[in-house]
């Protein structure tokens, strides 16, 4: 691993001094400061509720912050608390980009900061194309500045938004917020994103860099600040720290420690999957998963780990293959059929597959099995209602309201949600797909502790993951595919967050590169 | 016209402030009255009268108002309501028919002619074909399947979207019915037509208290059978939909089988009550229909196409225009007031409401009915 950049830290680019934040009695941010010098990357980190996202908005002049407190650009201070836009001050890119995809990078740029036009009022796209152009080689990327941007790979398209976000700052000063970037970037993207964020830094940007991926924290970042409950928890140079450090200052307690995995016997082979091909990828992969056991799928991107769950779930239809659970076939490519017989699915695209997300969590707890609330004369509204409230009890939803559109939630939130609408099906097996993913780790703990709480009970848990550490954590045995085939399962020992990495990183004898 | 306009400019007139009130539920969802609390019975109240939740019901209150002081004598007397429920009540149906392809995310454009194919056909079968009544509605009814059947092939079966695939059934409907009625009114003068075109129950023709019965049975099924929820969750994301066991192909095919049978009942009744068969009578009935439908869908609060909003719509809308031709206003004023209304009512619907339709629409013009292959990206 590239260790971050020792940087020479200059005058502070954003100082943020004793901001606090009050809503409705309630405060979500008291005296929080933090100061990002220029070239400094600076990463921000803290569960969902720790008063992140209220100080990303506090910046981005969304929200306004209590009287008191200063936020200073390059020494100027900037009126947190009055009228004054602080847009144009820092550039933001969220993570999802808020580009247009059908538009080149030069449109997509100019449309934010306005067209450089002639003296006539047309555009003059020769020299937006230049500027365009110049933005990106700054990060040392060759982009096809006409193309779609769409059309563009991921980093490329971070890239775009980073131009773009660098274009709309009208000071010298430039102080750059990444808010989760590479939260839908594959692995092999997230180091070219990591280069560009770096050179950017070099340049003289201080960046400041938020994230649920601790890693990525430990990697990048030379200082690093953690809120908890609205306050610094710990503020310093990320240089000797620790994943678990940050976890504990996260949580503000150690975190706990995860029974080992555990050794119940594991009972009768309950799903089997023989001979399945299917996918973008026509990946191929045959497994079998007993009761008790937590299966682990893993893989770069590109290499069919995304295509498991879905397949065995009937998101996608397999080309050929069986598939039985608890003995019974399944119909291939019918989930509702999949459902039925006992295999519940944890999407990893929650706000397209996994939630409707414009209906209530009650709504959504209770789609998939409404039989258990119907009676003669139709759904039993209030049994719904309290059967909602317990799922939502269950799966520690904070707050536990049911009655919220889900859309409303965060994220975590969310993935809980969707997790209580799987396991309330009484699941025989249990196929998750990235089901921590983009969820702060208070909530990926509650997630998995009641994902190995259905193992002990007998469910078969396939889970496939991008994150190394997770299946490490909690599979007995993990699957590692390559170019769509299972190149290797490991066991036992071999278990080890280094071993899967390793092994998904592995080149094929004669194979031209692995990631796509 | 001083008609909507002052209480109807509520300060979430304009669009930024309607933007601003709908992100800022975001981070105020701590707050939020659908939260678990229990808020006391007045505040529970004033959220469910709020004029967000039930514009339409205000906007009837003030219509009816202005012109019971305008023009008493004619707008109070008991004949102008009775003959405003029996009008409107065929327009309430397809609407209701409506609601339910709506819910599924799926257009009906064809509800207009498949109403007036049956209103054709009825005709048709009784005064050239000279059948009995029951056999000429069965007909009607039966042409509604055929409708319904063809819709859902394309949809399901060809993938296109229900926009494009109700567009071009329309299209070879006038063809039916101009073909099948020789571009003529066809007049239906048989004693059983002549009684029923007048019958009434408690008053009331008998029209309106169909359209009562098949209100109650959506509003049924819709609130309280799991083919409800089925219906809602695959019209707000078929995908999610499907991976939590919902049949959406089925859904779709019973959603667009619903709203083409229920046109086609609105135009056997409209053959029954007005006794012709008309080759023009079916299109005027669609741009109504869709209104009503989308202005019911922002009342109650939750953004979704209902019963109760929709017949409430279309009766506070007639109320408007039968108001204003008593009034003596030009022939033309209804439609604009029709459709001032509309967009008015949906754009100060600021609640979530609103932005659920709104977002609703963004969708339809995004997909088609049938989510087929899920994408894999």
């Amino acid at each position: 691993m590239p260790q971050a950049i020792p940087n020479t830290v200059g005058p502070p680019s954003l100082a943020i001094d004793m901001v606090s934040k009050t809503f409705a009695g309630q405060r979500a941010l008291s005296g929080v400061s933090l100061a990002v010098g220029s070239g400094e990357i600076h990463a921000l980190v803290g569960q969902n509720g720790s008063g992140k996202s209220t100080l990303v908005k506090i910046l981005a002049g969304y929200h306004l912050a209590d009287p008191g407190g200063s936020i200073k650009v390059a020494g100027t201070e900037l009126d947190a608390s009055g009228s004054r836009r602080l847009r144009g001050q820092i550039g933001f890119v969220h993570q999802d980009l808020a580009l247009i995809p059908t538009l080149g990078a030069v449109d997509n740029i100019a449309i934010g900061r306005g067209y450089v036009q002639d003296r006539l009022g047309s555009i003059s796209w020769r020299r937006e194309a230049s500027s365009c152009r110049r933005l990106l080689a700054e990060m040392g990327h060759d982009i096809d500045v006409d193309r779609p941007v769409g059309l563009l790979s991921p980093v490329e398209r971070t890239c775009v938004a980073i131009a773009r976000a660098l274009a709309e700052l009208s000071g010298d000063a430039r102080v750059l917020v990444l808010d989760e970037p590479t939260a839908s970037l594959p692995k092999a993207e997230v180091v070219r994103l990591f280069a560009v964020v770096r050179t950017l830094a070099a340049n003289g940007a201080g960046i400041l860099y938020i994230s649920h991926h601790l890693d990525e924290v430990l990697d990048l970042a030379s200082r690093v600040t953690v809120l908890r409950d609205g306050q610094v928890a710990h503020a310093g140079d990320v240089a000797g720290l620790t994943h678990d450090d940050l976890v504990r200052y996260i949580l503000g307690r150690s975190p706990a420690e995860i029974a080992a995995k555990q050794q119940t016997e594991l009972g009768q082979p309950v799903l089997k999957a023989s001979h399945v091909r299917g996918g973008a990828r026509a990946t191929r992969f045959s497994l079998t998963v007993r009761a008790g056991e937590i299966v682990g799928v893993a893989g770069i991107d590109g290499s069919g780990r995304e295509d498991v769950c879905p397949l065995l779930a009937g998101a996608e239809t397999p080309d050929e293959g069986a598939i039985t659970v608890a003995g019974r076939a399944l119909r291939l490519g019918a989930p509702h059929d999949a459902l039925g017989r006992g295999l519940a699915y944890v999407p990893a695209n929650r706000h397209r597959d996994g939630l409707v997300m414009s209906h209530t969590v009650r709504e959504n707890i209770t789609l998939p099995a409404l039989g258990s609330l119907v009676t003669w004369t139709g759904l039993r509204l209030s049994a719904e209602r309290a059967d909602a409230g317990r799922w939502a009890n269950r799966v520690h939803l904070s707050p536990p309201g049911t009655e919220a559109p889900v859309d409303r939630l965060s994220g975590g939130n969310q993935q809980k949600v969707v997790l209580a609408k799987a396991l309330r099906t009484g699941p025989k097996v249990l196929a998750l797909d990235e089901p921590t993913q983009a969820v702060d780790v208070g909530a990926a703990a509650e997630i998995m502790q009641l994902v190995v709480d259905s193992a002990a009970h007998g469910c078969a848990v396939v889970l496939a993951s991008l994150d190394s550490e997770l299946l490490a954590t909690y599979c007995q045995r993990v699957l590692v595919l390559r170019r769509g085939r299972v190149a290797t399962e490991l066991r036992g020992d071999d278990v080890t967050s280094e071993r899967i990495a390793e092994e998904c990183l592995r080149a094929e004898p004669a194979s031209r590169g692995a990631a796509r | 016209m001083t008609t909507p306009g002052p209480d109807l400019s509520t300060p979430e007139g304009s669009s930024a402030a309607m933007s601003a009130t709908q992100t800022s539920a975001g981070p105020g969802a701590a707050s939020d009255p659908d939260g678990p609390g229990h808020p006391g019975t007045l505040a529970r109240l004033a959220q469910h009268v709020h004029f967000r939740n039930i514009s339409a019901i205000y906007l009837w209150i003030i219509l009816f108002a202005i012109f019971a002081i305008w023009t008493p004598g004619d707008f109070l007397a008991i004949g102008t309501w009775r003959t405003m429920a029996d009008q409107e009540a065929v327009t309430t149906i397809v609407s209701l028919g409506l609601v339910i392809s709506l819910s599924a995310g799926l257009f009906d454009l064809s509800a207009g002619l498949t109403l007036g194919a049956s209103n054709a056909t009825v005709a048709w079968a009784v005064v050239n074909a000279h059948m009995g009544i029951v056999p000429a509605v069965a007909l009607g009814l039966a042409t509604g399947i055929c409708i319904g059947l063809v819709n859902s092939f394309l949809v399901i079966e060809l993938g296109i979207s229900s926009f494009i695939a109700t567009l071009a059934t329309s299209s070879v409907l006038t063809a039916y019915v101009t073909w099948i009625t020789a571009n003529q009114q066809i007049e239906i003068s048989i004693p059983i037509f002549n009684t029923l075109a007048t019958y009434s129950i408690g008053g009331i023709s008998w029209t309106f208290w169909v359209m009562i019965v098949v209100g109650i049975v959506i509003w049924y099924v819709l609130r309280y059978r799991p083919v409800g929820r089925h219906l809602y969750a695959t019209g707000g994301s078929p995908d999610a939909a499907r991976l939590a066991g919902v049949r959406t192909s089925r859904v779709t095919f019973g959603a667009l089988m619903a709203s083409s049978v229920i046109a086609a009942l609105a135009g056997a009744i409209l053959a029954m009550r007005v006794e012709i068969g008309s080759p023009t009578i079916g299109p005027p009935y669609l741009i109504p229909a869709f209104t009503a439908a989308f202005l019911g869908s922002t009342q109650f609060g939750r953004g979704r196409f209902n019963v109760w909003g929709t017949v409430i719509a279309v009766y506070a809308l007639a109320t408007g225009t039968t108001g204003l031709n008593l009034v003596g206003g030009p022939f033309w004023l209804p439609d604009l007031f029709d459709g001032v209304a509309l967009a008015l009512a949906v754009g100060l619907s600021a609640s979530s409401a609103g932005s659920q339709l709104r977002a609703r629409m963004r969708r339809f013009g995004r997909r088609g009915g049938e989510p087929a292959q899920p994408s894999t990206d």
